[in-house]
């Protein structure tokens, strides 16, 4: 009997660290080497010695890079590596942190006078960009690194008091429906031409046993964007007007978008308990086949496609009542250059690498992103279907930080409260009033 | 005679370790308390407004008093279901019932399981789409259930994870307790006739008081301090609606900022750990106190 027991023991414990390293195998190819640190060097140095750029700026520098997540691992790797075929004596070293401690861990650097060479941030999205440069952190790199390939939209996002602190890329964060092909050839649907037409799809998905949209009501950030696509769906008069003028956030028009969420929701097209899902979670549910659609951020795809590579993918755009399809997209900020590096060439050399047409046809290519520039073409077909819209407007989240009052942080109250709305700990109009009191 | 002071040499290490460690750090963090400062830059003092803004501003002293009484509450589960829960395990464990080695491993298996790894056992059991959970209850024919999308349920399913996961911790100090009372106060209390019961009341709990102050102030620590459990099933926003959100999690979420928002606040997290800090320390004493009241003479 002691026997039998000991042999189930030892089966007991085989069974969960099977289980335990199962789990940790399926996230691997997301989770970083060297416990989120990972880096690279320059070939081999011997390559110096027929180097066509021996001598050229930079040489025989190196440097130390930063990124914020992990997401953004092989674009950068794949920079590095043809940046090195051209300045091989430039080493270079990256590291891939994680996006909730990336700001702790560089104002640490920064504080102990250790600052990458060259590191990101979300440009003048966030107050970060702005802190740094006012502390001198950052490299005015105006007439330093070529920036013409980069629209003045796509410049905004770098530039304070008419001086540009960092590169943009010509990526467009966007969002877009995505939905599962064969579902939607299995019942009949294909994309639909406007929005009543869009919301009549959900009752049939719905009664063929399927989440119509899987839908993470845990996380801020899944819940705006699948909001921002609604509104600008529902009321693209509003965001419109947000680009010359400043705009009521508790506004009617913004309220009924998320009035639709939440009928949406009650009416069960996100599925049960959706705010018990994180956006994992949501977009695994889609990727096996457990729902139609999922409005999302366009960065998925690779995650989508990862999660299940015989998905038979498609993307539009969630249509107008008249039928336009409003594109909801946001300009992305890449690298600034450290006041203090000591390689100051090696990084302007980099980053004007970076801002070219061959840097950023690497990165968007890698990153499988929206190209914000015809001279890029993505090979990926769902890109180009969501490429397919009437008009782009501006993001909820971008009007809310462009008409924040002094000393107010309506962003920081939107993180914390956004999905209070969905889980109805809060009404949209109270939550939107709250806002709208610390907003011009 | 002149006292020899080699135990300096040994206790050095240690001392200078923790000092460097512990000490001046929560120095600095009281120093921070006093200051807008972001982690970069000028320190700008501002006495004792960051807090006046934690306990008074309307917006943030909900929050900071709704993850407080979370934390409190915890500690009441703690007191009235955890630490009973290992008291009876320790106890089965101690008479050896059948199975009891295996019931052993069982129970302290999931003590060494990684919290981010419980986690994911989570996921697995409670995603309201693809949990194995709904997948039992569609099966069966049965309404499914939005688990940590509830309000109602959150609280409860992060208290399950928390016995699932930490039982074996306390269960064991009980259990090694246990071991050290005299065969001969047992064998006494049953030719005087004593049940399963009355043995364990009458003579074996009186006989645990210091594995139960032990584990009392351990437990107070731990539920005062709980951040990783939570922050894996709710996120940085301490679940829907709150309801899984504790102070440290509110002190994550200002002092480093938002997963993307990213703006730091280290002086305001500060004050927040600093309060904290005198909440532990009150408790602890407290605590301290009560247990020397309650000790047994035999």
């Amino acid at each position: 009997m002691k026997m039998k027991f000991r042999i189930l023991s030892i089966l007991t414990v085989m069974v969960m660290l099977i289980v335990v390293i199962a789990g940790c195998g399926g996230t691997d190819e997301t989770t970083t080497k060297d416990g989120g640190t990972t880096t690279t060097a320059a070939p081999d140095e011997s390559g110096s010695e027929t180097s066509e750029s021996e001598g050229g700026p930079g040489a025989g520098q190196s440097l130390v890079i930063w990124e914020h997540t992990p997401q953004f691992e092989k674009p950068l790797v794949d920079l590095i590596t043809a940046f090195n075929e051209k300045n091989p004596d430039i080493k270079i070293e990256y590291q891939i942190k994680t996006s909730d401690q990336y700001y702790n861990l560089l104002a640490t650097t920064i504080q102990a006078g250790e600052t990458p060479d060259l590191f990101w941030t979300n440009g003048t999205a966030t107050s970060n960009l702005g802190s740094y440069v006012s502390q001198g952190v950052i490299m005015d790199i105006t007439d330093k690194v070529d920036l013409s390939l980069f629209t003045d939209t796509m410049k905004e996002i770098v530039t304070i008091d008419g001086k540009q602190y960092a590169s943009p890329t010509v990526e467009v964060g966007g969002r877009a429906v995505f939905y599962n092909k064969d579902i939607f050839e299995d019942l009949g649907l294909s994309i639909p031409k406007d929005f009543a037409e869009f919301e009549s799809m959900l009752p049939t998905i719905k009664d063929a046993g399927i989440i119509p949209m899987s839908f993470s009501g845990s996380d801020p950030w899944a819940v705006l964007f699948h909001f921002e696509p609604v509104l600008a769906a529902m009321s693209p008069d509003w965001l419109e007007e947000s680009k010359t003028q400043d705009v009521k956030i508790n506004d009617a028009r913004v309220t009924t978008a998320y009035d639709k969420m939440l009928e949406w929701a009650d009416a069960g097209y996100y599925g049960t308990g959706f705010v018990g899902v994180d956006e994992g979670g949501a977009l695994l549910a889609f990727s096996k086949g457990e729902a139609a659609m999922c409005i999302e951020g366009t960065w998925n795809i690779q995650t989508i496609q990862e999660n299940n590579p015989e998905l038979n993918l498609g993307a539009f755009q969630l249509p107008t009542a008249d039928g336009r399809r409003p594109f909801v997209g946001t300009s992305s900020c890449g690298f600034s250059i450290s006041e203090k590096t000591e390689s100051p060439e090696a990084a302007i050399e980099f980053l004007n690498f970076f801002a070219s047409i061959e840097g950023q046809e690497i990165w968007i290519k890698a990153l499988d992103s929206i190209p914000g520039t015809p001279e890029i073409v993505s090979e990926n077909p769902v890109i180009n279907d969501i490429a397919q819209f009437d008009f782009q407007t501006a993001s909820f989240y971008d009007i809310l930080g462009k008409q924040q009052l002094e000393g107010e942080n309506p962003r920081q109250v939107w993180e914390e409260d956004q999905t209070k709305v969905m889980s109805k700990g809060i009404e949209p109009q109270e939550f939107l009033d709250t806002l709208a009191s610390m907003t011009r | 005679m002149k006292k020899s002071k080699k135990y300096i040499a040994f206790i050095a290490p240690a001392f200078i370790l923790y000092t460097v460690f512990m000490i001046i750090p929560i120095l600095f963090a009281m120093y921070y308390s006093f200051f807008n400062w972001n982690g970069i830059g000028d320190m700008v003092f501002i006495g004792l407004n960051n807090f006046k803004r934690l306990l008074t501003e309307p917006r943030m002293s909900r929050i900071f008093f709704n993850a407080l009484s979370n934390n409190f509450v915890y500690l009441l589960c703690v007191m009235v279901l955890i630490t009973p829960i290992q008291l009876f395990f320790a106890y089965v464990l101690n008479i050896k019932i059948r199975a009891h080695k295996y019931l052993q491993l069982m129970l302290f298996l999931p003590y060494v399981v990684s919290t981010s790894i419980v986690g994911f056992f989570a996921t697995l059991m409670f995603d309201p789409n693809i949990g194995v959970l709904n997948s039992i209850l569609s099966s069966l024919g049965l309404e499914e259930s939005a688990w940590l999308g509830n309000p109602d349920l959150s609280f409860k399913i992060f208290v399950g994870v928390v016995i699932w996961q930490c039982i074996g911790s306390g269960m064991m100090i009980f259990y090694a307790n246990m071991k050290e009372i005299p065969d001969s106060l047992i064998e006494a209390s049953i030719i005087d006739g004593a049940g399963e019961l009355r043995k364990f009341f009458n003579v074996v709990l009186p006989q645990l008081t210091s594995s139960l102050s032990t584990n009392i102030t351990l437990s107070v620590i731990f539920a005062l301090t709980m951040f990783d459990i939570p922050f894996m099933l709710g996120g940085p926003q301490g679940g829907v609606n709150n309801t899984i959100d504790f102070v440290n999690m509110v002190f994550y979420r200002y002092a480093f900022g938002g997963a993307y928002f990213g703006e730091t606040s280290l002086g305001f997290g500060s004050s927040i750990s600093v309060t904290m800090f005198l909440i532990i320390l009150t408790m602890s004493m407290l605590v301290k106190a009560l247990l020397k009241k309650v000790k047994i003479d035999y």
